[in-house]
């Protein structure tokens, strides 16, 4: 049960921030790099 | 309970370090690595594992389990990415990928065999082979980036040259007959770098795509993300069921966190330098990274 439990988490929480941390961050780099290049 | 498995997720070393040390170091790698890997579009995993190893002294096992972690959520968004624009050949997908799971739990029993039976239990001998292999590894990858062969278009490639069959068509590159065995071999050799080294490969992987399979350079991108991707998971759970644990949860989350961030970093710093020698750079910082792990290996 804690082996099962325990691999569940290695493969699922690197899965889950991987799937939410991207898009949030190429949101953000898409907004940076507008902001960057209207202030020119 | 949860205890239980707070102590199986996170794996006791010998470290000269803290625990805070190792996160903030870590944290630094992760974030080095990244900055390289979007500045040249690349994994950065074969510079994780040799990085951990020769400076915060992660040993090489654990190192290369975390790193294999790290992998699954670098890869998981851009596989699917790349699935909703169809950028991935789906049927070479499928064989690539099976081979890769296989080659993964493969290359994680080939570890143990170096541990146990190579190096006979004797951990500073077991270090050193894993090392001599990360300079040879590095030098590969130095090599490939540097050179970047090219094919030529309208030849059949080696995968339609070899006669194994059975055969798969592979319309979407406007491939057709190539050998399954030669693909299923080919996933093989990737799973045993992830499952052994902790390291994608795809760097490797990309040329072998494109020129020995003969995939277009957009559908390489993504089969070589889908591959990788089993091949992390199946080495994640691999290395997740073995006795004592070999994949530490507070080392792949310190590195993919700042590791994403690094990234688009390193995406920003590519945009502002253009140029088409810059890939050739990149064989300066594994050759920069052999020679540390050469140096840590003399000494």
């Amino acid at each position: 049960m804690v082996k099962a439990v325990s691999v569940m988490l290695l493969v699922f929480v690197p899965l889950i921030i991987g799937v939410v941390m991207n898009p949030v961050l190429d949101t953000l780099f898409k907004i940076f790099q507008k902001r960057t290049a209207d202030d020119k | 309970m949860i205890s239980d498995i707070l102590a199986y997720v996170s794996p006791a070393f010998d470290s000269s370090l803290s625990g805070a040390v190792s996160i903030v170091l870590l944290s630094g790698i992760g974030l080095a690595v990244g900055i390289v890997a979007g500045l040249f579009g690349v994994g950065g995993g074969f510079l994780l594992v040799p990085l951990m190893n020769v400076l915060i002294g992660i040993p090489m096992e654990i190192a290369a389990g975390s790193a294999t972690c790290y992998i699954i959520g670098t890869s998981s968004s851009g596989v699917m990415k790349h699935l909703r624009n169809k950028n991935v050949e789906i049927r070479a997908a499928l064989f690539l990928g099976g081979g890769s799971i296989f080659g993964a739990v493969m290359g994680d029993i080939l570890q143990d065999f170096f541990i146990v039976t190579v190096a006979g239990g004797n951990r500073e001998l077991f270090e050193k082979i894993m090392q001599g292999g990360f300079v040879i590894l590095l030098a590969l990858i130095a090599w490939v980036m540097y050179r970047t062969p090219k094919g030529k278009e309208g030849q059949k490639t080696l995968l339609q040259r070899l006669t194994i069959g059975p055969y798969v068509d592979l319309p979407l590159s406007s491939r057709y007959r190539v050998s399954i065995p030669g693909l299923v071999m080919i996933g093989v050799f990737g799973g045993i770098l992830t499952g052994l080294m902790g390291v994608s490969g795809g760097v490797l992987f990309m040329p072998i795509l494109t020129l020995g399979v003969g995939l277009l350079p957009h559908l390489a991108v993504g089969t070589s993300l889908a591959v990788v991707f089993t091949a992390s998971v199946a080495a994640v759970i691999k290395k997740g069921i073995s006795s004592p644990g070999k994949v530490s949860l507070p080392i792949a989350v310190s590195l993919l966190v700042a590791g994403t961030i690094g990234v688009r970093i390193g995406m920003f710093l590519a945009s502002k330098i253009t140029g088409s020698t810059l890939k050739k750079y990149f064989s300066l910082v594994a050759v920069a990274a052999g020679i540390m792990v050469l140096l840590k290996l003399a000494l």
